[in-house]
């Protein structure tokens, strides 16, 4: 459960501090690239061939569901 | 001295005078504007379907596709996949994704490398395939393809909280798979940072070729009858997902997500075999003499933490995430993962990676047991649960188009090693390479619009 | 909608859309219930400032200013509306005695405006000043051509004309009060819906403007300035001297039926230095000074 723990003070750290940009400073983090999630298509075969040659799986979200192949 | 009078505002008027100039002929631009109002729409009833169905929402989503080549006639496949994403007024969006994933090539079947020839029964029972001396043993009976069809709907519930429903159906011919999911994401009031919770659930049939194998019973010899109860299993898997990001500064930016997974139900592999060796001294140390099912656990509790990172330098983009993932059967890995995009030109990006995986097995994990060992409750000796290490170089090529789209390519080169050379290796097992190393070449073409 | 920095608040009746473009956050206030109608405006309006965002940013090398500037002295076809913000800035020119000069974005080569006291030697600024002349610049209604080493940059007219074309998309879709502010340069289409005016507030005081119709611009050193021999020195570079103008307020706003005469009476207003506010006097209806 050391897991929780430091998930849980991660989320704590976040909302005591006063990181952020204001809505005028998003140039750069209006990227593509600077974006989580936007190459789902890439990012959903890199999960699946991993996902069927090792015992792990998941992390980044939900895996697409269920195939023979772990 | 003649006192000449000042004009009132010279200047003034003549910026008026110019202004309207500049920013006159609008309502001429915006007349011819109107005419062009379905860009290379011609007459007709089709084309009129088309310029209704293109304004019926904002279309965009990826086509894409993945070749992935192991070294050695091993796995082959090729997965064509599109994603189509569509958002209506009020940031409704409507996503559907289709996969196809058509798998050829042989695969370990977990029996060890052997001094001697080996025949093993293919999964319908009617016939066999050998193995020479000294090779991998591999089944490639299985030439499978794979039809994956999912589809979500992601709306606004407030100003600041955005949920979603999914549905997700996978089949191939031994097995069947049906999952639902929902998400909620709450976007703090400076949009800096944001929580997500989901939650899901999937139902998977299995229908092994040639019937359910009966676990850690003995692999019987073709034409015989096997040692299958003939049934069809089931597998329940219920996911949490826990996730935040967070905008540290102008140029970085972090994530992390916190993933609980629970089985249970039927969580082996029905075509995977463990070998039974000779453990007595003698001239057939180590050979093996017969074949077990593998047996694993019928539950099994996941956890895992990610955390990644965007930063912005000046000279490109570094993205790297890490993974931790345990779980109840003794697994559990590290997987470092790293890229830099740079820009080439305003249109052209590169972006090498680097992925790094160690895992650790799982308590079951066996290489093979010994003839006078006990049978253990659980084992298996699928390589994919054992101690072992994947290396990932690649690179990528991206091309930016128009409106944002692109096009991009990437080449990848997964190298997979365990231990080739337990110290428990006994008799003909000694030299032999008994974890054999997994190497393949990945492409992926990506077009995304 | 897939820009990022995207934000939109519903304020029941009215609702504001913000984006980031043209170097600043821009702003669409839609005084309307209506989601749909909102929507619509400012759809019309986004799109207009990224075409223009895009059509003219010097940082691009796929657009008509990258083509100017890389033309080497051979002409380049320009359309209508190239040929409209050239004369527009021939105008700017005699009006302001040539101290107005689209050439002279040259010179950001020398000068950084970070705030800190690093001041370009002269002899990095003199051998700029040869590409400086906004008289070499030749054009017609189909093309331009520019001496070899020379550039063109529409920062300093490029904005407000955005504003005045971004209203009048607003104006060509809907009847509904908008007020378009690009990076602090604002139009208005009409006054609210109550016949009163839209009230306009300053960074640096409590001051309000009213504005039932027309438009507002403001020229400025905000936060691109240099600190030298303790005095504040603008961005607003002479042309003729390759330095800095000096002793011009903090600060220009005027008010005029449109953007592009607003922020070009600012402009010139800046460039007269200290005589700012004795222009201003003269040649213009509605401004305020911040020194």
């Amino acid at each position: 459960m050391r897991i929780i723990f430091l998930m849980l003070s991660l989320m704590l750290l976040a909302s005591c501090s006063s990181l952020g940009v204001k809505p005028w400073e998003r140039d750069i983090l209006s990227k593509k690239e600077m974006q989580f999630g936007t190459n789902a298509l890439e990012e959903g075969f890199d999960d699946h061939t991993y996902f069927s040659k090792e015992g792990s799986s998941g992390g980044r979200g939900f895996s697409s569901g269920g195939c023979g192949c772990n | 001295m003649q006192l000449r009078p000042k004009s009132k505002r010279k200047i003034g008027s003549l910026l008026a005078r110019a202004s309207l100039a500049l920013i006159c002929a609008t309502t001429n631009v915006a007349k011819a504007q109107d005419t062009i109002v379905n860009p290379g729409a011609k007459s007709g009833y089709f084309s009129g379907k088309y310029a209704e169905l293109k304004s019926w929402a904002k279309w965009s989503g990826e086509v894409g596709f993945l070749g992935y080549s192991e070294t050695e006639g091993r796995v082959q496949a090729l997965e064509p996949a599109v994603t189509i994403n569509a958002e209506f007024e009020n940031e409704k969006v409507w996503s559907t994704k289709l996969v196809l994933d058509s798998l050829t090539g042989a695969s370990p079947n977990g029996a060890l490398v052997s001094g001697q020839p080996q025949t093993f029964t293919t999964p319908s029972g009617k016939s066999n395939y050998t193995t020479k001396a000294g090779d991998i043993p591999l089944d490639d009976t299985f030439k499978d393809t794979r039809v994956n069809v999912s589809t979500s709907w992601s709306q606004p519930l407030s100003r600041t909280l955005k949920g979603s429903v999914g549905l997700n159906f996978s089949t191939e011919y031994d097995y069947v798979s049906l999952g639902l999911n929902t998400s909620l994401t709450k976007e703090s009031d400076d949009k800096n940072t944001s929580y997500t919770a989901g939650l899901a659930y999937t139902n998977d049939k299995i229908s092994a070729v040639g019937g359910t194998p009966i676990p850690l019973a003995a692999m019987a010899p073709s034409g015989s009858t096997q040692a299958r109860d003939g049934s069809d299993e089931t597998k329940s898997t219920y996911d949490l997902l826990l996730g935040m990001s967070q905008v540290i500064n102008r140029s970085w930016i972090v994530q992390a997500n916190l993933s609980l997974g629970y089985s249970t139900g039927y969580l082996n592999d029905p075509y995977k075999i463990v070998t039974i060796f000779d453990d007595a001294a003698g001239p057939t140390l180590g050979d093996a003499q017969s074949y077990i099912f593998e047996n694993r656990p019928d539950k099994r509790f996941k956890q895992s933490l990610y955390l990644a990172s965007k930063n912005n330098f000046k000279l490109g983009i570094l993205t790297t995430s890490y993974r931790f993932f345990t779980d109840d059967w003794g697994l559990s890995s590290h997987t470092v993962e790293s890229s830099f995009n740079y820009a080439l030109s305003k249109k052209w990006h590169i972006e090498p990676g680097l992925r790094v995986y160690k895992q650790s097995a799982v308590d079951f994990y066996d290489f093979a047991i010994g003839n006078s060992e006990a049978l253990p409750k659980e084992v298996t000796a699928d390589n994919r649960l054992g101690d072992m290490m994947a290396i990932t170089p690649s690179i990528k090529f991206i091309r930016k188009l128009q409106n944002e789209k692109e096009m991009s390519l990437i080449l990848r080169y997964y190298s997979q090693t365990g231990d080739s050379s337990p110290s428990e290796a006994i008799g003909s097992q000694k030299g032999k390479d008994l974890f054999p190393k997994v190497d393949a070449f990945i492409v992926h073409l990506n077009y995304s619009f | 909608m897939r820009d990022s920095t995207y934000r939109f608040i519903d304020y029941q009746n009215y609702k504001a859309h913000s984006f980031f473009c043209m170097g600043g956050l821009c702003e669409v206030l839609v005084e309307t219930s209506d989601s749909e109608e909102s929507k619509k405006i400012f759809t019309s309006v986004y799109d207009e400032a990224k075409r223009l965002e895009i059509k003219y940013s010097r940082y691009r090398d796929d657009n008509i200013v990258y083509k100017v500037n890389n033309s080497n002295g051979k002409k380049v076809s320009i359309d209508k509306e190239t040929y409209r913000l050239l004369k527009f800035a021939d105008s700017m020119y005699y009006a302001s005695s040539g101290m107005f000069d689209i050439t002279s974005g040259v010179l950001r080569r020398a000068w950084t405006f970070d705030g800190s006291s690093n001041i370009p030697p002269q002899t990095e600024i003199n051998p700029l000043l040869n590409y400086i002349d906004w008289k070499k610049v030749i054009f017609d209604k189909k093309s331009v051509s520019i001496p070899e080493g020379f550039e063109l940059d529409f920062g300093g007219l490029g904005k407000e004309y955005a504003v005045d074309k971004c209203a009048d998309k607003a104006k060509m879709v809907s009847s509904v009060p908008t007020l378009v502010n690009l990076g602090g340069d604002i139009a208005v289409t009409s006054p609210k819906k109550d016949k009163t005016p839209w009230s306009i507030g300053f960074d640096e005081s409590l001051e309000k403007l009213s504005l039932f119709s027309g438009a507002v611009a403001t020229s400025g050193d905000k936060n691109k300035y240099l600190i030298h021999n303790g005095k504040r020195l603008s961005h607003i570079l002479n042309p003729k001297t390759g330095w800095p103008v000096e002793n011009s307020p903090r600060a220009i706003t005027v008010v005029a039926p449109n953007c592009t005469e607003a922020g070009a009476m600012s402009t010139l207003a800046l460039l007269h230095g200290a005589k700012a506010k004795e222009f201003l006097a003269e040649e213009a209806q509605e401004y305020r000074v911040l020194t």
